[in-house]
């Protein structure tokens, strides 16, 4: 698939190249355009199978890469609202960055190779940061692009060190040469194997190392947050599968630590969500909690956890990703992310209210969404690893819950507030946005053989 | 806002019962039932005074917000100053953390407590499931959910 990954080099030439009226509409008919190829990727063949010589495309990576070219249109969508009153080159710099970034992902998602796919991994910080740092709203966004980038960089050098250490090992860092697991019987592999996961760890995040994402969160503009919580995450869980290649017999021997991490991380996550009084916070905060059960199912090491940790990824990234709208359409018109200082929102805008109802529910995991089936079937694999695991899950699966309805109901219900007087209505485009988030997350309710 | 013991509640703006009226008798002239003595029996009057005046002051401020709030006029959103502090603080807590007992005592408690003691459960329930699939026993949970 070397041309799609040329067509976002194209698309970020096309970008900066561009009349200024043309700018925009570059950006968002290229990057819907760019989707026809990504049809030739579909395979559901859990065997790595070649599509180039250095991209592959498997059942693993397909979701991943159609979800990360999906969003692109997303975000330009969602931008241009507050985009309208920069100047053009920072346009130009706005939209070179998110196609630069999208590109960066597919790359990533499609890499057949170890170290191609580390160093498309690194080169999707500097767009993020650069979109936090010089995009976001407050002054805050510097401590959060530091956040960001060093919890990032600093997990990811021993991925280096553990990637130049198998290569001189095995030869090579092609997918299709990974051992099937490391028999030495020393204490040692279980550094090596740490050092291959603890990237993804930061990124997905895991519970302890999760600080960096609220800050990122919050801070960054629509676009940032969108693509953080709708892909960027994904990219730990898919680094930890593909080491799994290689990892995964010391994962299931060695990985209690990060589980308990993981699982107590969903029950002190619910228990935040719970308290906070920012809208982004929260549904920032929510996504710790559910990558923590994608954690779980990536470490378990059996097949069920790996297709529950799919469908999660899958989901969250479109639900998380159109709660961020919608936090945003309400941010644009008030100036405010404080949940109780924007109540009664069902009586504003009630088509959009839908929107919110449809995406907190499939937060809480509701029937018959995708989110419910992913979180099973992770659940069931924590269970089969261990029963104990399962009064962590289930009391995350009930503050969850709490959280989202919670959210909604503080959002939508209640007395409407008066003190704001710029509420113009919700645009076509905003109608737009949240259809192409729900149409593909319903779709999947009866297509789930997609990512089974 | 005082604890007020007594039976009575007062149904009237303290200021005005010390309003207007005779000077001379401590009641103010006003009778039994407005007199500030009987309705609150454990309250001094500097106490009453103290409140009034704060009264006064929140009357003020009340009144100011629902000029701003019902401005025709007005094009923005209305700010209010007392509540951005207040979210101010709430989203700065991390950023003015200082070690103390009492935190100290929360994070081992909440942080470091429930992980060590899952990491030891998760261990020792791991070790017995891989030492019974080695004697052949495999996981057998002798409890009512066995299947």
């Amino acid at each position: 698939m070397n041309h799609l990954v040329l067509g976002y080099v194209g698309l970020v030439i096309g970008v900066i190249v561009t009349k200024k009226s043309m700018v925009w509409r570059v950006g968002q008919v290229g990057s819907v355009l760019l989707m026809l190829p990504a049809t030739v990727l579909v395979n559901m063949n859990m065997t790595i199978s070649n599509v180039s010589y250095m991209m592959t495309s498997d059942f693993v990576s397909l979701g991943l890469t159609v979800l990360s070219i999906w969003l692109l249109p997303l975000m330009l969508l969602a931008s241009q609202q507050h985009m309208v009153s920069e100047s053009l080159i920072y346009q130009r710099v706005f939209v070179g960055c998110q196609v630069f970034l999208t590109g960066a992902l597919v790359l990533a998602f499609m890499a057949s190779d170890l170290l191609l796919f580390y160093i498309a991994f690194e080169s999707t910080l500097l767009p993020t940061l650069m979109l936090i740092t010089r995009w976001g709203a407050q002054k805050e966004r510097y401590q959060a692009g530091t956040y960001f980038m060093f919890f990032t960089l600093v997990g990811s050098l021993p991925l280096l060190i553990c990637l130049i250490g198998q290569y001189q090992m095995v030869g090579s860092l092609a997918l299709d040469l990974s051992y099937e697991g490391v028999f030495q019987l020393s204490y040692l592999v279980n550094f090596w194997w740490v050092g291959c996961i603890l990237a993804f760890l930061v990124k997905l995040p895991l519970y302890g190392v999760h600080l960096w994402l609220p800050k990122a969160h919050v801070e960054a503009p629509i676009a940032g947050s969108m693509v953080l919580a709708g892909v960027l995450l994904k990219l730990g869980g898919y680094g930890m599968m593909r080491v799994s290649l290689m990892w995964g017999a010391t994962a299931m021997l060695s990985s209690e630590v990060f589980l308990a991490l993981a699982l107590w991380g969903i029950v002190v996550m619910g228990g935040i969500c719970l308290r906070q009084t920012d809208l982004k916070s929260l549904i920032a905060y929510s996504s710790v909690g559910h990558m923590a059960l994608v954690v779980g199912g990536v470490l378990t090491g059996v097949a069920w956890g790996y297709n529950g940790a799919m469908v999660l990824m899958i989901a969250h990234g479109l639900v998380s990703s159109c709660l961020f709208c919608l936090a945003n359409l309400w941010y644009e018109r008030s100036s405010t992310r404080n949940l109780s200082g924007s109540r009664g929102l069902i009586m504003i805008f009630p088509l959009i209210s839908l929107g919110w109802f449809l995406m907190s529910l499939m937060n809480m995991a509701l029937p018959p969404a995708i989110n419910l089936f992913g979180e099973l079937v992770a659940m069931v694999a924590l269970y089969n690893w261990s029963p104990y695991s399962i009064v962590y899950m289930s009391l995350g699966a009930v503050l969850t819950a709490a959280y989202s309805l919670y959210l909604f109901g503080m959002s939508q219900w209640g007395n409407t507030m008066k003190n704001y007087k710029n509420l113009y209505t919700i645009t076509s485009r905003e109608y737009l946005l949240t259809t192409l988030h729900l149409v593909p997350a319903i779709y999947l309710i009866f297509y789930l053989g997609l990512m089974f | 806002m005082l604890a007020v013991t007594s039976r009575y509640r007062c149904t009237h703006d303290p200021s005005r019962v010390l309003g207007s009226g005779s000077k001379m008798a401590a009641s103010g002239g006003k009778g039994p039932a407005m007199d500030p003595w009987r309705i609150f029996p454990d309250v001094t009057p500097d106490q009453m005074r103290a409140e009034a005046e704060r009264q006064a002051i929140k009357g003020k401020l009340r009144t100011a917000m629902q000029a701003k709030l019902r401005d025709p006029y007005a094009v923005g959103n209305f700010e209010d100053p007392a509540l951005t502090r207040w979210y101010y603080v709430r989203n700065h807590q991390f950023d003015n953390f200082k070690q103390t007992p009492k935190t100290s005592f929360l994070g081992i408690t909440f942080g470091v407590v429930p992980v060590v003691f899952l990491t030891w459960l998760f261990l020792k329930d791991r070790r017995k499931m891989k030492q019974d699939w080695l004697k052949g026993i495999g996981r057998n949970k002798a409890s009512i959910i066995n299947f």
